[in-house]
């Protein structure tokens, strides 16, 4: 059966009918297919698992002491602010952690950092992105961030030693806010970041498979070059991100971009085609898919298809996330300046106008 | 579990590489058959395979010594392969979740079957072809033997494309009955 309008034969006709008849067709397809193939094919197919694994191997073994682990480390660590390194920690590899305990404590002097985000929202199945909101970091418990609502409401919130605080819409301070209304986790329908991030803590271990990509410039025309990360989602449950992609500076290992997408999927093409905005005005560059990651060649008349996409599933309901939220994609960190912040911008007095 | 099933992990004298070498050899053929029950496109299937594969290696630790590898495996597959509805997706429309659980139990059963191999599993496929009605089994023939498009097959048998792509349909559905009334026994 080589004709794609064959294989539609497949699910068209079950479109409205039961999954065991869809799944019936599909199971004797596979089988019609696969009993006729010439078993030397298989044979084929395990040589070229076998050298992927031989020439990783290799590989790892050259590079990891001397680049590889440390950039990872070095990336985890600084994430480490964002909270979110700790599942990234649970799900790399066991020989990596002295590595990264170490790293961590390089990279608490790596000062204070604003990352500006941006938000992409599925509304009625069209893709609708803004930037918007800025997020100081100084460490996993010392961050405000600061946007204004669609309504016109300035919001901050942030969290420093005696633990998270918000502003409220008259200037009040709020400490230990509850985590929906008037929550600083709610910015005019969106999910902020924070929510997932609490949820990722507390649910995520090792259920990401973890890849490191080709180093690449962070966008086109910027020289910066980044060590790259992916973290898909391998389980169905709902919570957390279906993918988390990051972009490192190899030189200073800070995150210069972390984008996560919240999964619902049929929209991803479209979140291809039309993806996150420009940073300062210039659109960026999708990041190339490199290849399936190994130095064999394809089969004989196979294509070399990349890297799988975003990994999907159902629409995550984040902890702590207003359910009206849902309607959130993906939300990306791009590191816009380090500066030195006072020594009580993370103190919600800093900020307060009553 | 049939002994092929079974992971050779308790084989103290093969490293971890061997052992997984082992188990690619034995979950290939079904591994492909699943794939191939989920996506159309040959380079697709390809792909997923070795990025299935790849996984697996790289987690092996994370795998329960205990249960059969095959399911483990068709776990991971079945995620990238909804992972990559952008690639395939008209293929991939109606794989819902409840497809690919019904899906799982097929392969399952099958897996359960005595047989050196999965194609040694499937052998029945054959005796289920010629249990086929005539009209039946002669667009299976030529669809999956001869690999003829529908419209070549609908002027061949002067018939409808339509027709074609029912009588197909019902093949197949024919088919899967017969090789799963030899599974569930």
């Amino acid at each position: 059966m080589s004709n794609p309008e064959e294989f539609d034969s497949l699910q068209d006709h079950h479109q409205n009918e039961d999954a065991q008849k869809n799944a019936d067709e599909r199971f004797a397809h596979g089988l019609l297919i696969t009993g006729d193939e010439d078993p030397a094919t298989d044979l084929l197919r395990i040589q070229r698992v076998m050298r992927q694994i031989r020439s990783d191997q290799a590989t790892t073994n050259k590079t990891s002491r001397a680049f590889s682990l440390w950039g990872i480390a070095s990336g985890i660590a600084a994430i480490l602010f964002f909270g979110v390194g700790l599942f990234l920690l649970n799900a790399t590899q066991q020989s990596a952690r002295a590595t990264i305990a170490e790293t961590i404590s390089a990279t608490e002097t790596a000062g204070d950092r604003t990352y500006r985000l941006s938000f992409t929202n599925r509304e009625g199945g069209v893709f609708k992105s803004r930037t918007s909101g800025t997020l100081d970091v100084r460490s996993d418990n010392q961050y405000v961030f600061m946007d204004k609502t669609p309504e016109g409401h300035m919001l901050v919130a942030g969290a420093d030693a005696e633990g998270q605080w918000m502003i409220d819409r008259l200037g009040r301070v709020l400490r230990n806010p509850p985590k929906k209304y008037p929550s600083w986790v709610d910015i005019g329908g969106n999910s902020l970041l924070m929510a997932s991030i609490d949820g990722m803590l507390d649910t995520l271990h090792a259920k990401y498979d973890l890849e490191s990509l080709q180093p690449e410039e962070l966008e086109e025309g910027d020289s910066t070059r980044c060590i790259r990360i992916k973290a898909i989602k391998l389980t169905n449950e709902d919570t957390g991100p279906e993918q988390v992609d990051l972009w490192i500076d190899e030189d200073s290992n800070l995150v210069r971009r972390m984008e996560i997408v919240l999964g619902d999927t049929p929209f991803n093409d479209r979140m291809r085609e039309h993806p996150l905005p420009p940073r300062n005005g210039r659109r960026p560059a999708i990041p190339p898919h490199p290849g399936r990651g190994g130095n064999q060649p394809p089969l004989q008349g196979e294509r070399n298809m990349g890297r799988p996409p975003p990994h999907h599933g159902r629409m995550p309901h984040l902890p702590g996330a207003p359910r009206g939220a849902h309607n959130l994609h993906a939300v990306r960190f791009d590191l816009e300046a380090r500066n030195t912040l006072a020594d009580d911008w993370f103190r919600p007095e800093a900020h307060s106008t009553r | 579990m049939s002994p092929t099933d079974k992971p050779p992990f308790n084989r103290p004298s093969l490293s971890s590489e061997e052992i997984f070498e082992i188990l690619v050899a034995e979950h290939t053929p079904m591994l492909t058959a699943f794939l191939r029950s989920l996506v159309w496109r040959q380079d697709v299937v390809e792909d997923l395979f070795q990025e299935t594969m790849m996984i697996a290696w790289r987690r092996l630790d994370d795998f329960d010594r205990t249960r059969p590898f095959g399911p483990w495996l068709r776990g991971i597959a079945s995620r990238l392969a909804m992972a990559q509805r952008r690639s395939h997706g008209r293929e991939m429309r109606n794989c819902q979740p409840e497809v690919l659980e019904a899906l799982e139990q097929r392969f399952s059963r099958i897996q359960r079957l005595e047989g050196d191999g999965f194609r040694d599993k499937i052998k029945k496929l054959r005796i289920c072809l010629k249990q086929l009605p005539d009209p039946m089994r002669e667009v299976i023939e030529l669809s999956y033997g001869r690999g003829m498009l529908l419209k070549e097959i609908s002027t061949a048998i002067q018939s409808s494309t339509e027709a074609v792509k029912k009588r197909i349909q019902r093949a197949r559905s024919r088919i899967a009955d017969c090789i799963q009334s030899g599974a569930a026994s």
